[in-house]
């Protein structure tokens, strides 16, 4: 099994560990994704997106309700707003061994505290021609919170990611 | 507002000699989306899927536009909250999202959504002689109709984000048509005969 990181950087010989973003006091790691986890970084960096799919454990009224108007595994929910940057993402895929790392949390993740020689590198090439060749749907819409919200009560799978940097929520309005 | 499926045209058009309620239309302007920059007259005619249905020229007004800003071709499904809609429907078909509009196609279609030039010509609604269906932002007319201009719609993912939509690039509309035809929600599926068939057993997985 390989890792792979994904950078916006073309020429990395050497992966060097880094801070965690926003936490510049933090343990300096590589992450590494399994492969089947590569899609939900086909992304800018720092584009907010929604994930989700089903685990064994999910419950049918959840996959029904959330899978149930799609033959996809996979949803991936990015703001509209960030079309343009999705657009003209250089994004490459750095292929990596998978000795030294370790598995944090939930599966597909790894980190390892030394640098990493990648096994080669590839470009993404277009981001939403990727996705759809994955078999993703892929959803472009105005704001993440709703179903942001709506996962967070749910037994899917999810992953939020970059939402720091998410549209603020809509007013709620009195109706 | 009617019921759902009540006052949706025909398939295929409208009868021959179909009488129309003379309701007036619903903007000073309409509009009618072609993939042809050069027509400068508007013939009434039959719509292409049925030569038996009454010569109308077709147009829709500014809210109901951006189910038009897709390739003609382009399959698609399309739903929205109606005041009839049960607050049930609304929370499962619409509470992930604040799109007002969710229009699901087949991802095979997004090298056309990128490179079709679509153009948007605009009538005025009175002198056109334009009457609204009362179904959906759709009105027709049976005289020869004049555009006042044309213009390009521009990139079409981006007119979509900027109207507010949703837009799901999806392998397969079919599970979604499936589920909204027992819905309380308006649904407009549009040229679906153009969908990559339906996948044997995965449209079945709920």
């Amino acid at each position: 099994m390989n890792l792979y990181h994904f950078s916006e950087e073309a020429n990395i010989g050497l992966l060097e560990p880094q801070p965690p973003a926003g936490n510049p006091g933090g343990e300096p790691l590589i992450w590494g994704v399994a492969e089947d986890r590569a899609s939900l970084y086909w992304f800018p960096r720092d584009c907010p997106r929604v994930a989700y799919r089903a685990l064994p454990t999910t419950t049918p009224q959840d996959r029904a309700l959330f899978l149930g108007h799609t033959v996809a595994e996979r949803v991936i929910a990015v703001e509209s707003a960030w079309l343009d940057r999705l657009r003209e993402a250089r994004l490459y895929a750095y292929r990596l061994s998978p000795d030294g790392f370790r598995m944090v949390g939930m599966d597909g993740y790894f980190v390892t505290k030394q640098p990493v020689r990648p096994l080669d590198v590839q470009p993404v090439g277009d981001v939403l021609a990727r996705l759809r060749d994955a078999g993703v749907e892929l959803r472009l819409t105005p704001s993440l919170w709703p179903l942001h919200d709506a996962l967070l009560d749910s037994t899917l799978q999810f992953a939020m990611l970059r939402m720091k940097n998410a549209a603020p929520r809509r007013e709620m309005v009195p109706a | 507002m009617s019921p759902r499926v009540d006052r949706r045209p025909p398939r295929g058009g409208l009868p021959a000699g179909v009488a129309l309620k003379g309701v007036p239309p619903t903007s000073p302007t309409l509009l009618h989306f072609s993939e042809d920059p050069g027509i400068t007259v508007f013939e009434p005619r039959p719509v292409a899927s049925n030569p038996d249905s009454e010569p109308l020229v077709w147009a829709i007004d500014e809210a109901h536009a951006p189910l038009y800003y897709f390739p003609r071709d382009c399959p698609r499904v399309c739903f929205w909250a109606l005041p009839t809609s049960t607050a049930e429907d609304v929370d499962r078909y619409l509470g992930v999202t604040d799109a007002r509009i969710v229009i699901a196609i087949e991802g095979a279609w997004l090298e056309r959504m990128r490179e079709t030039t679509l153009y948007a010509y605009r009538f005025d609604a009175a002198a056109g002689g334009f009457v609204s269906l009362e179904d959906h932002g759709a009105h027709v007319s049976r005289r020869t109709v004049v555009p006042t201009s044309v213009e390009p719609v521009g990139d079409l993912l981006t007119r979509l984000r900027d109207a507010g939509v949703e837009v799901r690039l999806t392998p397969s509309l079919w599970p979604l048509r499936a589920a909204l035809l027992n819905a309380s929600l308006h649904y407009s599926m549009i040229r679906m005969r153009n969908a990559a068939a339906p996948p044997s057993e995965k449209d079945q997985k709920t």
